[in-house]
């Protein structure tokens, strides 16, 4: 059974009214339980809009969801999704409402309806996870750096111990270095949970990264899917859409624009440096 | 989830109307709210519908807009009615329970609720054509005497544009926010009331904080900019006025001139 399965789905925006937009055009798309995905496009591309269905935000206007094999046309099925599907939005830092650390991390545990332990054992984890200290539990998430409040609200969402996580470009605006470690954590929590990762971003880099599967989407389609290996082979399309590819793979295309017969499918710098020289021994 | 707020919605289009300078737009409305308060029964309701449909005409497509947006308004007009209709003694014309419906009372409800539809129709046509910084500058004119007066004109001008700019800003924030707490379980359509008020929490939080700091990376940004206020500021738009504005205000001075007739003649 497949974790999410999009079938064909319309979005409209504000229909009939001037501001009508249609985010979604037939988009269908696949991702399997344990795997990590990568949402992949430009601004305005219907990344977010396509999210929001994932955890019953937005109901399908045409076509399906199916979470676990569960429509999400259906009401019901809708209503509950939170508790499966736990989304974090884009710049999450700005929905920390409770007075300390401790009380926001827990909101999402106690409305599933927990017992205070299990709470507590919940939140501990979580702040384990994005690497905070148990110190600022009692402090005001507002007086938090913002580094610091962006983690505190992720640990909000698994705190809620999602069986999908959703995550809406978490790493805009970090810094190299904590993007790098908080990349490796989310590899990290997908290799000790049998937990499925859909995240949304429009940096290549990231994706190759840590991403099982890419799925690129433009003007509401999804226009390649495949391994970060195989989208890498048509890499020229990517730029063309105004996506960045990672450094080597620009690199690769440069050298074939030369004429010189490498491959562009290559993930970080090592390979790189491989094809250019198994490149040069063919010629020589 | 909160699209459906049409708070000063302004409705891009090129119709005559839309083309009216906001000052004169302005004018014409209030001359033209005056004179349907004016008339005097229901003949002046039938002018005025007349009226209107003259103005829908110059206004296109945009007037499907403004009827839409009466939609909200129904329970105060259903009540103005009901109120009206039972509370002028009169010839019955039938009994509902307590009440009776006089010939008289329902002739009053008609003509009230019908002023009170119009006068909101033609002041919704305005916002809806108007942007709101072009509405926000025609007010500024407006009031410009009252600098004289020591009335901060443009202060206040200024303070309308930002809280105009703010509002689509907030909603898609407060959208965002709504969303991102219901993904955390947050529910405010169930339990009691204490419940539901203590659910409201988790958004206006946020939003307030959000807010805050907007408004404090606003005050620098204009302070870096060195931003003086009035004195010597020009606009980028000016509003002149053209042909099409003064036939608008005469049209609008004309149909006073019907209603104060009306009124002297005492039909």
């Amino acid at each position: 059974m497949w974790a999410v399965e999009v079938e064909n789905l319309f979005y409209t925006h504000a229909p009939g009214t001037p501001y009508e937009h249609t985010a979604l055009k037939g988009v269908s798309l696949k991702v399997g339980r344990g795997r990590i995905a990568a949402i992949i496009g430009p601004t305005g591309s219907g990344k977010s809009t396509l999210i929001q269905h994932f955890n019953g935000l937005l109901a399908p206007q045409r076509g399906s969801v199916k979470i676990f094999g569960k429509s999400a046309s259906d009401k019901a099925v809708r209503k509950s999704l939170w508790k499966s599907v736990g989304l974090v939005f884009q710049y999450p830092e700005k929905q920390l409402f409770e007075e300390t650390v401790y009380d926001d991390i827990a909101f999402g545990p106690k409305n599933l309806g927990l017992n205070k332990q299990q709470i507590q054992g919940r939140v501990i984890k979580a702040l384990d996870f994005t690497n905070l200290s148990q110190e600022i539990l009692t402090r005001s998430p507002h007086v938090l750096s913002g580094g610091m409040k962006r983690r505190t609200a992720i640990a909000g969402i698994l705190a809620m111990k999602p069986e999908i996580l959703v995550l809406d470009e978490p790493t805009a605006g970090m810094d190299p270095d904590t993007k790098k470690s908080f990349l490796a954590n989310i590899k990290k929590l997908q290799q000790s949970n049998t937990i499925t990762i859909i995240m949304v971003t429009h940096s290549m880099e990231d994706a190759a990264l840590i991403a099982d599967e890419l799925l690129v989407i433009n003007k509401g389609e999804i226009i390649l899917n495949g391994t970060p290996r195989e989208i890498f082979t048509q890499a020229e399309q990517l730029t063309n859409i105004g996506l960045d590819v990672p450094v080597e793979v620009a690199l690769m295309i440069k050298l074939q624009r030369r004429g010189i017969p490498v491959s562009t499918s290559v993930l970080g710098v090592n390979e790189a440096v491989a094809e250019i020289c198994r490149n040069i021994k063919s010629r020589s | 989830m909160l699209g459906n707020i049409t708070l000063g919605q302004f409705v891009p289009g090129d119709s005559l109307v839309h083309r009216l300078s906001p000052i004169s737009k302005i004018i014409a409305m209030i001359i033209s709210a005056a004179s349907i308060m004016m008339f005097p029964d229901v003949t002046g309701l039938l002018i005025t519908a007349g009226y209107i449909l003259l103005v829908a005409v110059f206004t296109g497509r945009t007037v499907l807009f403004a009827l839409r947006g009466l939609k909200p308004l129904w329970i105060l007009l259903a009540f103005t009615f009901l109120f009206q209709s039972i509370a002028i003694p009169g010839e019955t014309l039938f009994n509902l329970g307590f009440f009776d419906i006089s010939k008289e009372g329902l002739q009053k409800a008609v003509f009230i609720t019908g002023k009170l539809l119009f006068v909101v129709l033609l002041a919704s046509i305005v916002t809806l054509t108007t942007s709101p910084i072009a509405l926000n500058h025609g007010l500024e004119r407006l009031l410009n005497p009252f600098k004289k007066v020591g009335l901060p004109v443009h202060e206040l001008a200024m303070m309308i544009t930002i809280a105009l700019r703010f509002i689509p800003i907030l909603i898609t924030e407060a959208d965002i926010i709504i969303k991102a707490q219901k993904s955390r379980g947050s529910d405010m359509t169930r339990g009691n009331p204490v419940d539901r008020v203590k659910a409201l929490v988790p958004f206006i939080v946020p939003l307030l904080v959000g807010s805050l700091r907007r408004a404090d990376e606003l005050a620098v940004a204009m302070e870096s900019r060195c931003y003086q206020g009035g004195v010597g500021r020009t606009t980028m738009h000016q509003m002149n006025m053209k042909v099409i504005d003064i036939a608008a205000v005469t049209v609008s001075l004309f149909y006073l001139t019907l209603a104060i007739t009306l009124r002297l003649a005492g039909w």
